[in-house]
């Protein structure tokens, strides 16, 4: 098999997985900011009780 | 609208899928080269920062340097990534140099009678050996069927053109037919002689530096024209240059070129810039992972009738970073094996290379589109080439190089890595 089309099958993986690294870093930005929301709602929700 | 919704709504950072980047940042049509994965590699990690920037003013300290811990490992991961996307770049390399030999090959590789035919018979015997004993170096040596003769000659053996299949004969072999054919053509000079990496490939000399230069490294048609005709200075090339990153992988030796020019007159001169070392013959290390992903491929491929020719159409409208894409809709079978064989072939990169080794792969590589990029500019390269020259003899390839007079000087035997001295010109 031409050693081309083997070539441009790795750089499309290449691609593929770098993609994936980006959204596993999206999905844990995602936590974190809903951990920051979720940590401003508790501390406004006990501010507006006092 | 409750407190939640009203942070939740005006802190939404934008989130950019994968696409979008491409769309915004990424201006090719599509990612062919291991660079341009970079960029769009580059291009994510910005995408990342701007998310993080948006949310950092409203969270605490403790928040902020998770966010950052989260970049700080996106980074890391794509690195290696794009560590190992270069170096497959580089191991599945076609051999593009040699287009013209391989398109005449398979012309004639069905004439039992044919040369072809014999070194394609030769290079089955020696890949299988290849297959099956990882420690030892086998060179095939190849080259235009005018020069072939003359190899053949040399070694002696008419029926088999393929003349040597260790490293000293091969060096030895490929000297002695430089100086036959140097001799035939009043110099050496009209030579450019590469090794390439491994056993289904071969060694070749050819008298086209422009040709393979173009083919392998996208040189503009008018650039060459200019060059041949004086109007812009020569291009240093060092044509086999993918071959050295190649060798660096695989096991066996390149030679690198340096410098050749074309006369108006259309006779192959050496060259250029007066810089002498034109070969570079370097030395890696075995790798059989192409075997093995090639090997993988072919199998499944092979297995399943009709798919070969139905990958072919699929890949005629399909650009290069589509493939897996395709793969994965149409043949989620092949896909997975693809996929693990790139996790494969990764952790056998982790295992077997040395990080430094490969780092410095990666400078060798800048180096010659930096080369490259200051020849055509007209520049003077010298220093970019010693560099070059000095850094993969720091990696222990060895280094041949001819002398003013013509003289091929090489190693003894079996070289030890030579270190160029420039002051030796």
């Amino acid at each position: 098999m031409d050693t081309k089309i083997i070539q441009n099958i790795i750089a499309s993986i290449s691609k593929k997985r770098i993609e994936k690294l980006y959204e596993e870093a999206q999905a844990e930005i995602k936590k974190i900011r809903e951990d920051i929301l979720v940590e401003k709602y508790t501390v406004s929700s006990k501010e507006s009780t006092v | 609208m409750t407190s939640f919704e009203s942070y939740n709504s005006s802190e939404e950072p934008s989130e950019q899928t994968p696409a979008e980047v491409y769309e915004r940042e990424f201006n090719p049509k599509t990612i062919e080269t291991p660079a341009e994965l970079e960029r769009y590699a580059s291009s994510l990690g910005t995408a990342l920062e701007e998310e993080i920037e948006k949310l950092e003013g409203s969270s605490t300290e403790t928040f902020s340097s998770k966010l950052k811990e989260t970049l700080e490992r996106f980074r890391e991961k794509m690195t290696e990534e794009l560590q190992v996307a270069f170096l497959a770049a580089t191991l599945f390399a076609p051999t593009q140099a040699h287009g013209a030999d391989v398109e005449y090959m398979q012309e004639t590789i069905n004439d039992p009678e044919s040369y072809e035919y014999k070194v394609g018979e030769r290079i089955a015997e020696l890949r299988e050996k290849v297959l099956n004993d990882t420690k030892e170096t086998y060179y095939i040596l190849l080259g235009r069927r005018d020069s072939l003769e003359e190899i053949t000659r040399v070694e002696g053996n008419e029926n088999s053109p393929v003349i040597s299949s260790t490293e000293e004969e091969t060096l030895d072999a490929t000297i002695k037919a430089m100086n036959i054919l140097s001799e035939e053509n009043t110099s050496f000079k009209n030579l450019v002689g590469h090794f390439t990496n491994n056993p289904i490939t071969h060694v070749s000399i050819h008298n086209h530096p422009y040709a393979t230069s173009q083919e392998v490294f996208n040189i503009p048609q008018e650039d060459i024209e200019q060059m041949k005709s004086g109007e812009k200075p020569p291009a240093v090339f060092p044509i086999s240059g993918i071959d050295l990153k190649s060798s660096m992988m695989n096991s066996s030796e390149g030679v690198d070129s340096i410098g050749y020019v074309e006369e108006p007159s259309g006779t192959w001169k050496y060259d250029v810039n007066e810089f002498e070392p034109n070969i570079l013959i370097m030395r890696g290390i075995k790798k059989q992972t192409e075997y093995d992903a090639q090997a993988i491929i072919q199998t499944y491929v092979y297995s399943k009738p009709g798919l070969l020719e139905e990958m072919e159409k699929g890949m005629e409208g399909l650009q290069n970073d589509q493939y897996y894409d395709y793969y994965e809709k149409h043949h989620p079978e092949l896909a997975k094996s693809l996929m693990d064989m790139y996790e494969r072939f990764q952790q056998r990169l982790e295992d077997e290379l040395d990080k430094d080794f490969v780092s410095a792969g990666k400078r060798i590589d800048t180096l010659f589109d930096t080369i490259r990029e200051t020849s055509l500019a007209g520049q003077d390269t010298t220093e970019l080439i010693r560099e070059y020259v000095n850094t993969a003899t720091d990696l222990g390839f060895h280094i041949v190089y001819q002398s003013k007079d013509g003289t091929l000087i090489t190693p003894n035997e079996k070289p030890e890595p030579y270190k160029y001295n420039m002051d030796e010109k």
